[in-house]
């Protein structure tokens, strides 16, 4: 039976080239404009780190001594006098400080390979672990190296490509700036998107290519304001290194894993006591406001999937819907010409459901073929948004298995939801009517 | 006119694709009005000048090395060296860039430990850098060479003279903007002393509502990653960049990070929104044509179906022109109401689409234009199809069934 009206559905579509090709060219354009938009916006809020998510806080305090913005939401860097109280615990899983610094990186003696000057990650020896970072070669450094400031690196695979000809490197040195450094580890392909764990202006950007540990960079007293989210409401002593450490300054994220309800309350009471603590010395001076906030609420809070992206998919929703009412017109028009041959099989005895199929399946037919299409058009216009928004990942700009089966199905239902009246319609055609005129 | 009523009795026994027209066109109208109306708010924002003579200055971001001596001294030395080049008007040290999308961000206050009046953005140089910057001085003066201070960090915390802009002037006394010279002005509670007010000066951020507020103070500081400002004559842009890495690559440890133009900077800082414009121009395009095939594949539907009726209207004696006028206003009246419905809608739905896209509402204006351009884009449209239309013989009638 289905058999039989696919064959029908092709011998129709045959008959009538030009009009089928227009709707399929319709159904494609505006699948290919909403898919191209939607996907960009899919990957913006993908969980980043899914296994995770849940358990990833990231810890904000409120040290300072006027309200903040609109008073519930905090600065999202802390100051390194409450980054080196929150290390000492032993409640977390997993816990991470970062900053970043820019350094200029050189090969220890082969002069042809060009000096770069590279955004340097500096975190804590969890960060690994606690983020899931694949290692092409070694490892991260472990909590005691961390501790003694070791100059030591993880490079990322393309650093690794372009200092080392992406070889095993453990082991070998490279200048920092001015010092040498010892490569610990080599990273795998890695783009967590978004980028969360990093300020927000990152997000969408790849992670940086070298990470060393975070008391090396307080030994070594690098800092680059370009690179923190420096937040100094209060002046620091002086100029120095030194005093920025003991400073209110706010520039450090600090990042927690905390697997179940009751480490999470635990830790919730440990840094309201290092508040209150705190307060006793003369810090914190407002109240004691500290938050643990959850990653995917953090993705909210700080806008990290921009309005521009969303108001695309509103734009493109409604081109298809443009698309779809200009479709639906043409099935109306094109039923309508087959009138005589809807009498005639109504004559012969099908009843109103077999014409409904029968149509259905052509209208499917169409739906899929314009989805296909749709798909490839959807392609190219990704490659064009890559071009447009050459200043993010490009990771952004790829359909994954799902998005790919999503848009084709997608074409097939929303061809059939706006052919039903087209069809029900035809299909109340009284046999007689047409008769006559044949 | 006298079409009118047959038109509206043909729409009652045919309502489908009238129907469907309509709303498409009322899709149409709303995504096409609001597209190009944020094109163009885009478009003035990103037209909006930066105070600066753009045309003629570039950056160029270098390092300071510690063991090399002190960090003033090698200041000193870049800045003769980049004022030495040919072509070169002035160069200064900043402690930032406008536009650059980083820098120093402030609250300024009348009284210490009051309530604070305005924010801005904050830059340190010295007194080249209206030269350097081809600012322009409306009110007061420039630093002398002895208000200059130096800092190697947090120049941000000193008291010192500065320079404001004319925006943040009146911002801060509304009455009289000029008021405000020779009076002190708090921020980290050190008096900062306005000696004068240029006329215009963006700041780091380009989206941000203070980006007209700046101040110019008069503390340089000495960054291991050191920007300057350089001033060139006209058409001397491309020699200067390449002289520049000669004229700074003096010793062994001497890099440099960027040089480039302050119109690379500005074009950097406004990237997403040339983006989205790209975007919804393609979107205008692509739904405008889509929906003029609508329309034309409609008017060739209908024609098709009633090419009896044509006919007979002819051999009754009707003109060519009649015929035309008929479907001209049918497809007129079918555009109205689906502009009508678009108006309607945006009015009703503003709140919600406000709220929902974070967009300003279109002003009444832009509806208005829009509709008149909608019914001309649909008389278009519909042009062709009509004409074929009108050539229907009335001999037509004659033919049997």
């Amino acid at each position: 039976m289905y058999s039989y009206y696919f064959k029908l559905a092709l011998l129709s579509l045959r008959k009538t080239p030009l009009l089928s090709l227009l709707m399929v060219i319709m159904i494609a354009i505006g699948i290919g404009a909403t898919m191209t938009t939607y996907t960009v916006s899919y990957m913006m809020s993908q969980d980043p780190i899914p296994n995770k998510s849940a358990n990833l806080y990231q810890v904000q305090l409120d040290s300072l001594d006027y309200e903040f913005a609109d008073g519930d939401t905090l600065p999202i860097t802390i100051s390194y006098q409450d980054v080196q109280a929150l290390l000492k615990s032993d409640i977390p899983k997993n816990h991470v400080a970062l900053s970043a610094i820019q350094e200029e990186i050189r090969h220890i003696n082969n002069k042809d390979i060009e000096p770069r000057s590279l955004e340097v990650r500096s975190t804590t020896s969890d960060f690994f672990n606690m983020f899931e970072v694949p290692f092409l070669f070694g490892a991260g450094w472990s909590e005691q190296d961390g501790k003694d400031a070791a100059q030591v690196a993880v490079l990322s695979k393309e650093t690794n490509t372009w200092l080392f000809n992406g070889e095993n490197s453990v082991g070998k040195t490279f200048y920092f700036g001015k010092d040498t450094y010892r490569v610990i580890g080599v990273l795998d392909d890695w783009n967590p998107l978004p980028k969360f764990y990093a300020l927000q202006n990152e997000a969408f950007k790849k992670p940086n290519g070298i990470f060393i540990p975070f008391n090396t960079q307080i030994q070594n007293e690098l800092l680059t304001l370009k690179l923190m989210n420096n937040y100094c409401w209060k002046e620091p002593d002086d100029q120095s290194f030194a005093s920025l450490l003991v400073s209110e300054c706010m520039w450090v994220v600090f990042w927690v894993e905390l697997s179940n309800k009751k480490s999470h309350d635990e830790y919730q009471t440990f840094i309201d006591n290092h508040a209150k603590e705190q307060q006793s010395l003369g810090r914190f001076p407002r109240r004691i406001f500290n938050k643990l906030l959850p990653l995917k609420q953090y993705l909210i809070v700080e806008e990290i999937i921009s309005d521009d992206s969303k108001l695309a998919v509103w734009l493109a929703a409604l081109f298809l819907l443009v698309c779809l009412l200009n479709c639906m017109s043409l099935m109306i028009a094109k039923f309508d010409a087959k009138s005589g041959e809807i009498g005639l099989r109504r004559a012969v005895g099908a009843s109103q459901q077999d014409i409904v199929k029968q149509f259905a399946i052509e209208l499917s037919v169409i739906g899929f073929v314009g989805g296909l299409l749709g798909l490839l058009l959807a392609k190219l216009g990704l490659i064009a948004a890559a071009n447009t928004y050459h200043y993010l990942h490009s990771g952004l700009m790829q359909m994954n298995t799902q998005l790919t089966l999503g848009t084709v199905l997608l074409a097939v239902i929303s061809s059939l939801v706006f052919g039903l009246y087209p069809i029900i319609k035809a299909s109340y055609m009284q046999p007689s009517s047409q008769l006559k005129s044949l | 006119m006298r079409d009118f009523l047959p038109i509206v009795k043909t729409f009652k026994k045919k309502k489908t694709t009238p129907i469907l027209l309509a709303f498409q066109i009322a899709v149409t109208f709303m995504v096409l009005v609001n597209a190009i109306y944020m094109i163009s708010e885009r478009n003035d924002l990103i037209a909006s000048p930066v105070g600066v003579d753009i045309k003629n200055t570039l950056t160029v971001i270098t390092n300071l090395s510690d063991e090399h001596g002190d960090l003033i001294n090698q200041l000193e030395d870049d800045l003769l060296a980049l004022k030495n080049i040919h072509g070169v008007i002035n160069a200064a040290p900043m402690t930032a860039l406008p536009l650059e999308g980083w820098g120093a961000y402030i609250e300024f206050k009348l009284v210490p430990d009051e309530e604070y009046v305005a924010f801005g953005g904050y830059f340190g140089s010295n007194e080249d850098v209206i030269d350097a910057l081809g600012l322009t001085l409306v009110a007061g003066e420039n630093f002398s060479p002895s208000d200059i201070q130096t800092a190697e960090r947090d120049g941000i915390y000193k008291p010192a003279k500065i320079l404001i802009t004319r925006a943040l002037a009146e911002k801060i006394s509304p009455d009289n903007w000029r008021d405000i010279l020779g009076k002190n002005i708090y921020f980290y509670k050190e008096p900062h002393e306005v000696i004068g007010i240029i006329e215009r000066l963006q700041n780091a951020w380009s989206s941000w509502s203070a980006v007209e507020y700046t101040v110019i103070s008069s503390v340089r500081e000495s960054n291991h990653s050191q920007r300057y400002i350089v001033r060139v004559e006209p058409d001397q842009m491309d020699y200067v960049i390449k002289a520049i890495p000669e004229a700074l690559l003096t010793h062994a440890y001497k890099r440099i990070e960027t040089i480039e133009p302050l119109s690379e900077v500005k074009k950097r800082s406004y990237q997403e929104d040339l983006a989205t414009n790209q975007l919804l121009t393609s979107v205008c395009i692509g739904l405008t044509i889509i929906t003029l095939f609508g329309i034309l594949g409609q008017a060739k539907f209908t024609i098709n179906r009633r090419i009896k009726h044509i006919g007979t209207r002819r051999a009754l004696g009707a003109s060519k022109s009649q015929v035309v006028r008929y479907f001209m206003l049918e497809n007129a009246i079918i555009s109205t109401i689906g502009v009508v419905i678009g108006i309607l809608t945006a009015i009703i739905l503003n709140n919600q689409f406000v709220e929902l896209l974070a967009i300003t509402p279109v002003p009444l204006n832009f509806l208005l234009f829009g509709a008149i351009a909608i019914v001309l884009l649909g008389q278009i449209a519909v042009a062709y199809p009509v004409s074929q239309a009108a050539k229907v013989s009335p001999a037509i009638t004659t033919r049997g069934a």
